[in-house]
């Protein structure tokens, strides 16, 4: 498509995101998250894992925003370096998902027959085992560190992106612009690359930016039950499972952490819905 | 219909087999093996002693013979004995196997308890403050993190107002009482469980909800049937919600896996006694056989629960039967 095409939809679909308001809050959110996650090392005003045991489990006050945890190290500064963990496995197990998903999708509703079989039923059985069982027993054998926490996640989220791409694809494939493109003689790979993925992006934008919610969230509940990111690295979740063992001491080591992830993840589906609404209009 | 039937039947089987796969494929995924992990707490346990123990294991065959003898294990439903105390799985499983179904069930009845009239309602309301409060509520449903919001139901209703108790299925008595007694107990012991892990998907369900029903009453036969002069309930609440169930069972079958799943997290804070606690310890104790087995398990529940859902959707929706 020719380049002034392009130029006019996005101005479009710009337009149609700046009158959503909510997605414009989510899209700020977000936003914001990533400046702070990327400077968090920089802008924390104490020590995140200096440990302080003079000053254990203290509510919050002007020289600890939010407090101290039970080794005396600052709630706030954890939380802020705990940004950065979440967003980047976030981003990353989306990032593995997308790719394996999307070539997998692309190539089940595209070429059929038994691919097709193959991956419905392989799709079939991942959604079947649950999941945070599954990435649990994995870590567990593995060892729980970031990198196999972004892996496993990304792993076990690709299946319903791949039946959503292979939908798409299903549909698409019979429309007349591909079959002109296939009667001129194109080749199969710009054939899916050009003419087939451009048109299946948009519910992808919307499931990768409403996934990267659901990794957020699953990261936290791995940090919780202690196989996710080990202490003394910060993570929200791990930040909880010390709130739930001093729950009716230091509500603070509770409240914050599950105030950071919710509005994080919100934030995230905000965006998420309100790109739907844009790219997809007819719902 | 049988027609049906037996072909949804026969797509079970791959998926049963699959998962056999993955679960086996799991255990491979050990480094060092169980034998390793047995050995690592013991010093004296000598490199001969390693290698008779796994040969009795079996563990020194090929894979796929490996795979074979575990898929046999499978049918006969012997999944061998626990690591952590030599017990029979399929045993300690059954043992904990009703507490978590029960646990499920309540779950599940709760969701579709307060989805379906939500989404009901906001559809026939649409854009009105109920609605959009209701819109409000589904996405703050969608962020937020399940186990955090356990623990604080469990703060406000356990420790601050003393009304519900927070862990385990009954307590401990140390006189006899009558059995009224006893079944009140457990009821209050299951109430914050089965509400946390009922606000699984709920949000998600009430929005399906939702939008099937604005769907339907758009419908020619909806408009018909309020010319004619029907009732309100009855053009609604028989006709429409009728036809706007429909999809939901299918939904119904993609929830299961949440709500089993996310029993994990749910009994293990609540300290609950369901397969879900057990198959968390039993990985934190890395006992690979209990693994297997709960993930086989759970996994089969999940087909079991999606056959039962196209089942329905077969019967409640003719046309589906006759493709």
């Amino acid at each position: 498509m020719h380049v002034c095409t392009y130029t006019l939809m996005l101005r479009i679909y710009l337009d149609r995101f700046k009158k959503n308001h909510l997605a414009v809050i989510g899209f700020t959110i977000v936003a914001c998250l990533a400046v702070l996650a990327v400077l968090s090392p920089w802008i924390c005003p104490r020590d995140p894992v200096l440990q302080d045991l003079t000053a254990r489990l203290q509510g919050p006050t002007a020289s600890h925003w939010m407090g101290t945890d039970d080794l005396g190290r600052d709630v706030f500064s954890r939380l802020l370096l705990g940004t950065r963990i979440s967003l980047s496995v976030g981003f990353v197990a989306v990032g593995i998902s997308l790719i394996v998903g999307t070539v997998l999708g692309l190539w089940a509703g595209f070429f059929g027959g038994k691919w097709d079989t193959f991956l419905m039923r392989l799709v079939d059985v991942m959604l079947s085992i649950p999941t945070l069982f599954l990435i649990l027993a994995v870590l567990a054998f593995l060892g729980p560190n970031i990198y196999n926490v972004m892996a496993i996640i990304g792993l076990t989220s690709w299946p319903g992106l791949a039946r959503l791409v292979r939908g798409e694809c299903l549909s698409i494939r019979e429309r007349e612009y591909i079959l002109a493109a296939k009667m001129a003689g194109i080749s199969t790979p710009r054939l899916l690359f050009v003419h087939v993925l451009p048109n299946v992006v948009a519910p992808i934008l919307v499931s990768a930016t409403l996934g990267v919610g659901g990794a957020i969230l699953t990261e936290s509940a791995l940090s919780f039950l202690g196989l996710g990111v080990q202490p003394p690295t910060p993570s929200w979740g791990n930040i909880l499972s010390i709130g739930r063992d001093y729950l009716h001491i230091a509500w603070w080591l509770s409240l914050f952490p599950a105030l950071a992830i919710l509005v994080t993840v919100l934030a995230f589906n905000l965006l998420g819905e309100g790109l739907r609404d844009v790219l997809d209009p007819r719902t | 219909m049988m027609a049906y039937l037996i072909r949804r039947l026969l797509q079970v089987i791959p998926t049963l087999f699959g998962i056999s796969l993955v679960s086996f494929f799991l255990m491979q995924l050990a480094p060092g093996g169980p034998i390793d992990q047995m050995a690592d707490l013991n010093p004296h346990v000598t490199p001969e002693a390693k290698a008779r123990i796994r040969h009795d294991m079996g563990l020194d065959r090929p894979v796929y013979l490996q795979y074979l003898h575990w898929l046999s294990q499978l049918a006969r439903l012997d999944f061998g004995q626990s690591f952590s105390d030599h017990r029979p799985v399929t045993k300690k499983i059954l043992e904990r196997l009703p507490a978590t179904l029960l646990l499920n069930f309540l779950a599940i009845g709760v969701m579709v308890f307060f989805a379906v009239p939500i989404g009901f309602f906001s559809a026939l309301k649409a854009g009105s403050f109920f609605d959009k409060a209701m819109g409000i509520f589904v996405f703050l449903g969608f962020s937020m993190p399940g186990y955090a919001l356990a623990l604080g139901l469990m703060i406000v209703f356990g420790l601050k107002l003393g009304w519900l108790p927070v862990s385990g299925l009954s307590s401990i008595y140390f006189v006899p009482v009558p059995w009224f007694v006893r079944l009140w107990d457990v009821a209050r012991h299951l109430i914050l469980p089965t509400i946390v892990l009922g606000l699984t998907d709920l949000a998600g369900l009430s929005r399906y909800m939702r939008n099937s029903m604005l769907e339907v009453i758009h419908q020619d036969y909806i408009r018909a049937a309020e010319a004619k002069g029907l009732s309100w309930w009855r053009v609604y609440g028989v006709h429409a919600a009728r036809n706007a169930l429909i999809p939901l069972i299918t939904l119904f079958g993609l929830m299961l896996p949440d709500v089993i799943g996310g029993g994990v997290i749910i009994e293990t804070i609540f300290a609950y006694p369901g397969m879900g606690r057990l198959g968390y310890e039993a990985i934190m104790t890395r006992d690979y056989n209990l693994i297997m087995a709960i993930t086989v398990i759970s996994a089969g529940l999940t087909v079991a629960g999606n056959f039962l859902a196209d089942v329905l959707y077969a019967y409640a929706d003719p046309r589906i039967r006759y493709r």
